[in-house]
């Protein structure tokens, strides 16, 4: 029996139990969820990523707060410096965003006895690099004419003085650079404040997060992101202030925008006012957009589903598909400025494979479910227009396991030197024997694949029980523009999607 | 070809005749105080015996026409007054000697430059019209504006004594010719151009072109919030939004503005300024206070010249504004459509209440309409073709085109061969080939360019005549009263030669001074009267003043502008401008003297007549703070500046010049405490022969010490030299002839209480303006006699102007 889809992300509420709390406030240590669970995927920029619980092998999403932490080795670390399926304590507070669950933290369930002081030491060194790099990161508690008070974040609260605070003396200079959830700053080299450290206060340490310690600054400059409850990231005396990597910085990098769309700043999560409708990031009080039958829907109105394709009628261009992980079948209109893409090009529905985990962007129809589609996009297009690819970093066939960084071609830095990108996440890809590889311009074998090779992808659709897998893998450019190339033969007037 | 032949009449207009005669010698004193001071002190080097310097002091003449003559008498002044002369081993004159012989010298000094810019024995008196006169004469014959100030107008007029309309320094320069000819094209082009009405349509700037967000507009339409999107003006932005307007065709178009703006609590209220770069000329300015949601759109009308004009859209008022701190876009279509909506890193504009923390600015739109047309063809072009489409256009046709319009360009019946010359010139034209109205047009050229338009002629060198015929009197009472060409009911009584009768002249002073276009007389008379060009000139430091802006300048001018327009307006006593329970203000202005503006009634940038008090230490020109930061150096007050602007402009009693040695005021040595103005004044009047002239300066000055550089009140001096704390003020003085007072405000009284002396003064200053030359010591008999007129009347200023204007003296040559 198929059922309509209404919103995803109040099933995941509903599943989770939770409910919405104040902006500005640490999760207590008595509100969270705690799930066990192993670490399955990582976006280092939106400090995002998946688990898969232990207990039942359901994959969870999930969105760091501002103020979350990652003990690992028992010190503090950043998404960056987890291996992939090591395994955690999710502590997830009674939020969500986006859909995802919020977590207030997640600790490393490491025996004391598995410790090596060698790998905690290098781990804490690595760590404090990483935060002088990027500034400790805060939200402001209060604004008084031009006066900030910051509460700094830490995972380590105990330890926090004592690794900090030596860089910071009342009557000197702070750098304070405005910050997103993400705790992405736009362009810290222009945007710092030099602030005057007038106070330096403790505060409880009742909840996840904080580190316990205030700073009271004045600013020459009152900014718009100096509010209470925004986040600043906070540049003691003598750090480095420089640009931040590529994606890190919600501006432009090397004087050209950002190419990869999913790194862009989201208006529809930062700027919610922008936009007069409700999104999958917010606007929970407005109506969502309704689809006009003379012109294409606008960016950030769109409902977006994932899913594996279960039935198409190209000619009517309807079809069907089965929801991830709720396996909910909804039946799907393309409306007329609708699009498809398939193997980094436009493609009609009957282009397809059925079975193959899709991305689709929804809108409601008249009855009120998400069944119009501007958009149906396969993951290896969506990679494509990204300029993503999948690197190999760890092959365990034996267990169907291939561990990928993702990764974009090298750019230009400020000084126009070419440089490498730092990875921008990571995840594992599961495989089979149904896993077609392609390399060069044949089919080869998954033993074939090697450390080090980039990837493009094609998934199958992930239900409780039955987790998403690779379908289709690409090794290397030459067989990631066959597979392009023959889909742009089957529709000579379709474009290439952009890179 | 005929461009050049213009030239050439330009530079005849140009070589005016000039026969001065000499004015008699008034010699008073000098048996009483110069020759007894000669005797005792300079002829025994300086005489029939001994002539030490090529000089002989006991044959001295005075001869005022003869800048040889006078020489001599300049620098005996200067010898005296340094000291230097008598020599160091001679006995030292008496102080008070000195300052008589000084002040002796000084009166024919000044009768002697006046008689230079007099030349009212000229058989033909040349007088060419300021810069403005001439843009309110083309308005007034043409129709059409010319911008006078513009880059592409005419150079700015010299002055004399602050008067920039004095014939003898209003010269012709090969730059002025070929500016008139310019000018003389542009205002035609635009008065009779030839072709179809040009469209009038709007061009209208969105905030997505304002902002470079053209590319996200589409992704606006669609999210239907398009027009919800404005531009955010940060305090003090400078030049950072402008955008280039195109005009198609001069005219006047009208400006739009939709917009709101939001001031802090108490603060100062944004001021949306539009600024055109290459025309030097703001076009619209003004403080803008409503609700964010809640815009109201302004109008102005400006005069546009065709091209492309750089238009900066400036919040101007002072605030943080440090570069990447600007409303710039951040790269992501979130152009501002509300205040939620702004960027974290831009400069905040309102508290987590919601309440506005800096004044800031939210434009809708910039609309410009034009070019508006009141008629097609245009007014001037049917008054000057006055047969309209039906006109035969032949020569004879022609020659009354010339002629009517010449009359009127030049103020005054046109002569057979002049009429005869310029026809000659339209022929030339058609022979050239081109058409009726090309060839008449070439010709307005010519006559727009000629010496009786530009020039103010008096006196006929065939008939000579002491007084003014009506047509030089219709011109000399509307460059008055009018700052432009008599109207037709003027030239109709000089046409029925009954202007000049007393009844008749004093009818149409009135009517004259009731028109609206006698606020050029009170806009432009007080301005040279008070010198009011010179504020600003030393702009005041940054770091001392940093509240100093165009704002608070034009405002402060404003007050003293609109203060002489309400005292004319209401016929108030002179008395009014040494002091008053009264002044008018805007709020920047009130702000910037303290004072309560909720009490006052003032609320926006408007000037509102408002009453004062005693504690309110203003009343009268001399407590205006365009009067007290003229007379400042941009850094501190100058008491001696102030006091030679009231013997200057209120006393029309200049001091002698200062002697080329004078040393500046000393910074006190380390460690000593602080000191004011008016101490280290007294230390430097130690000097016996600075004594004699300072005694009668710093009084007049230091009684203004209360008044910062730019007019601020207090009664401590910051100091910045020395130790301590800063200094109590002291404003007390005594004048020469030994009367006492305690501060500013007691001086004012003993300013009034000598009325006659300041209105015999005023009147003089007001007859310098009114006829456009120096007052010499014949003048000087009637000038007293028009003031004491006016007393009975408690020298009502527009009495006192009709007295003027009726007098023998106005219609004198």
């Amino acid at each position: 029996m198929m059922r309509r889809i209404r919103f995803l992300a109040v099933i995941t509420i509903v599943v989770l139990g939770w409910s919405a709390a104040g902006a500005g406030e640490f999760a207590k240590h008595d509100a969270v969820t705690t799930v066990t669970g192993k670490l399955v995927t990582a976006d280092f920029i939106h400090r995002t990523g998946q688990f898969r619980r232990d207990e039942s092998g359901e994959l969870v999403d999930f969105v760091m707060a501002p103020y979350a932490s990652i003990k690992y080795f028992d010190v503090e670390a950043d998404l960056r410096d987890v291996p992939l399926e090591t395994s955690f304590d999710f502590l997830l507070a009674h939020q969500v965003r986006g859909g995802r669950g919020v977590l207030a933290a997640m600790h490393e369930r490491r025996t004391a006895d598995t410790l090596d002081p060698k790998a905690t030491e290098a781990q804490r060194e690595r760590h404090a690099a990483f935060v002088k790099f990027r500034g400790l990161p805060g939200w402001i508690d209060r604004t008084q004419g031009n006066e900030l008070t910051i509460t700094l974040f830490s995972g380590e609260p105990k330890r926090f003085e004592q690794a900090w605070m030596g860089d910071f003396a009342v009557g000197k200079g702070v750098d304070v650079v405005v910050a997103n959830d993400e705790l992405r700053t736009w362009n810290p080299g222009v945007d710092r404040e030099k602030a005057t450290l007038r106070e330096i206060q403790r505060v409880p340490t009742d909840g996840y997060g904080t580190s316990g310690v205030r700073l009271v600054v004045t600013v020459p400059n009152m900014l718009e992101g100096f509010r209470q409850g925004r986040v600043v990231r906070c540049f003691a005396s003598g750090w480095p202030l420089k640009d931040q990597f590529y994606g890190e910085s919600l501006m432009n990098y090397g004087y050209t925008p950002l190419r990869t769309p999913d790194l862009i700043e989201c208006v529809a999560k930062d700027y919610p006012e922008q936009l007069p409708f409700r999104t999958d990031y917010g606007n929970e009080q407005l109506p969502w957009y309704k689809l006009r039958s003379d012109e294409a829907p606008p960016p950030f109105s769109e409902h977006l589903v994932f899913g594996d394709l279960v039935s198409v009628d190209a000619e009517g261009r309807t079809g069907r598909f089965r929801t991830d992980r709720t396996g909910e079948l909804v039946d799907f209109t393309l409306i007329p400025t609708g699009i498809v893409k398939y193997l980094g090009a436009e493609a009609s529905l009957a282009d397809l494979p059925l079975g193959m985990r899709c991305r689709f962007q929804l809108y409601q129809d008249e009855q009120g479910a998400f069944t119009r589609a501007s958009l149906i996009s396969d993951e290896f297009s969506h990679l494509v227009l990204n300029l993503m690819t999948l690197r190999i970093d760890a092959l365990r066939l034996d267990e169907g396991k291939v561990y990928v960084a993702r990764q974009i071609p090298e750019v230009k830095n400020y000084s126009a030197d070419v440089e490498t990108v730092p990875d921008l996440g990571q995840q594992v890809l599961l495989v089979s024997d149904a896993t077609r590889l392609w390399k060069g311009a044949a089919q080869a074998k998954l033993a074939d694949l090697a450390v080090g090779d980039a990837l493009l992808v094609n998934l199958t659709g992930e239900q409780l029980g039955c987790p998403s897998r690779a379908a289709d893998l690409w090794v290397g450019a030459e067989s990631q523009k066959a597979a392009t190339d023959g889909q742009l033969k089957k529709h000579p007037a379709a474009k290439p999607t952009k890179k | 070809m005929q461009r050049s032949i213009l030239v050439i009449v330009m530079l005849c207009a140009a070589s005016v005749p000039t026969d001065a005669v000499a004015a008699p010698i008034e010699r008073e004193g000098f048996g009483t105080v110069v020759r007894p001071f000669f005797a005792a002190h300079c002829t025994k080097c300086h005489g029939e015996q001994k002539h030490e310097g090529d000089l002989r002091l006991d044959t001295l003449t005075v001869d005022f026409d003869s800048p040889k003559a006078m020489a001599p008498w300049e620098e005996i002044m200067n010898r005296i007054n340094s000291g230097d002369m008598p020599p160091e081993d001679e006995p030292r004159p008496k102080p008070d000697d000195v300052s008589r012989v000084a002040d002796w010298i000084v009166a024919r000094l000044r009768e002697a430059d006046a008689a230079q810019h007099a030349a009212d024995g000229d058989r033909v008196a040349f007088r060419r019209l300021s810069r403005g006169e001439y843009a309110n004469t083309i308005r007034d014959l043409l129709g059409v504006t010319f911008d006078v100030d513009d880059p592409t107008g005419l150079p700015e007029d010299p002055d004399w004594q602050g008067f920039e309309r004095i014939g003898s320094v209003l010269t012709l320069s090969p730059a002025h010719v070929e500016k008139y000819l310019a000018a003389a094209e542009m205002v035609l082009d635009e008065a009779l151009p030839l072709g179809k009405q040009p469209e009038r349509k709007v061009t209208r700037w969105t905030p997505f072109d304002l902002r470079s967000w053209k590319k996200f507009e589409p992704e606006y339409r669609t999210r239907g919030i398009a027009d919800k999107v404005r531009i955010d003006l940060v305090p003090n932005n400078g030049a950072l939004d402008t955008r280039t307007l195109y005009i198609k065709t001069t005219g006047d178009y009208m400006l739009r503005v939709k917009v709101s703006g939001l001031r802090p609590g108490d603060g100062r209220a944004p001021r949306l300024r539009l600024y055109s770069g290459d025309l030097s000329r703001t076009l619209l300015e003004q403080d803008v206070v409503t609700p964010e949601h809640e815009p109201i759109v302004i109008e102005k009308l400006v005069h546009l010249p065709a091209g492309e004009h750089p238009i900066r859209i400036v919040n101007a008022v002072p605030g943080p504004n440090p570069e990447g701190r600007r409303s710039r876009a951040s790269g992501t279509p979130n152009a501002f459509t509300d205040l939620r909506t702004r960027v974290p890193w831009q400069i905040k504009f309102t508290d987590d209440d919601g309440k506005p923390i800096v004044p800031f600015l939210l434009v809708d739109y910039i609309e410009w309409d034009g070019p508006i047309v009141e008629s097609w063809p245009r007014a001037a072009h049917q008054r000057i073709f006055f047969e309209g489409e039906h006109g035969t256009n032949d020569a004879a046709y022609a020659r009354e085109i010339v002629a009517r319009f010449a009359q009127r360009a030049f103020r005054r019946p046109v002569e057979k061969a002049e009429l005869e010359r310029l026809v000659q010139l339209y022929e030339q034209a058609q022979s050239l080939g081109n058409t009726f109205e090309q060839s008449v047009r070439t010709t307005l050229v010519a006559v727009l360019c000629s010496k009786s338009v530009l020039y103010l002629e008096e006196g006929n060198a065939a008939a000579p005549s002491a007084t003014l015929t009506d047509w030089e009197l219709a011109s000399r009472l509307s460059y008055f009263l009018w700052s432009t060409m008599p109207d037709d009911r003027l030239f109709e009584l000089a046409r029925a030669g009954k202007l000049h009768e007393p009844a008749t002249l004093r009818g149409e002073v009135r009517r004259m001074l009731a028109d609206p276009k006698a606020a050029a007389f009170a806009e432009a008379f007080p301005r040279q009267w008070l010198q009011l060009r010179r504020v600003g000139m030393f702009t005041p430091d940054k770091v001392l003043y940093p509240e100093y802006d165009d704002y608070l300048e034009n405002s402060m001018i404003a007050e003293t502008v609109g203060f002489f327009g309400e005292v004319l307006g209401t016929n108030a006593s002179l008395r009014e401008f040494l002091e008053s329970d009264w002044t008018l203000l805007n709020e920047r202005l009130a702000d910037h003297y303290g004072l309560d503006k909720a009490s006052l009634g003032i609320h926006d940038d408007t000037f509102r007549r408002v009453t004062l008090s005693a504690g309110d230490h203003r009343g009268g020109v001399l407590t205006q703070a365009s009067i007290l930061s003229l007379t400042s150096d941009g850094t501190r007050q100058r008491p001696v500046h102030r006091g030679v602007w009231v013997l200057e402009s209120l006393l029309n009693r200049p001091p002698p010049p200062p002697p080329a040695n004078v040393p500046a005021l000393g910074t006190p040595a380390a460690g000593t405490p602080k000191t004011t103005v008016r101490a280290k004044l007294e230390a430097h009047r130690a000097d016996a022969q600075c004594a004699a002239c300072h005694r009668k300066i710093d009084p007049l000055g230091i009684a203004f010490d209360n008044y910062d550089a730019i007019g601020r009140w207090r009664t401590i001096e910051t100091v910045r030299d020395g130790t301590g704390s800063d200094p109590t003020l002291d404003p007390s003085g005594s004048l020469p002839d030994g009367r006492h007072f305690a501060d500013a405000a007691e001086l004012k009284r003993l300013l009034v209480d000598d009325i006659d002396s300041f209105a015999a003064a005023f009147t003089e200053k007001l007859a310098t303006y009114a006829l456009r030359r120096g007052m010499t010591f014949t003048d000087r008999a009637e000038i007293q006699r028009i003031a004491r007129e006016a007393k009975p009347n408690d020298y009502h200023l527009a009495t006192l102007i009709e007295r003027l204007a009726t007098s023998d003296l106005f219609q004198r040559r």
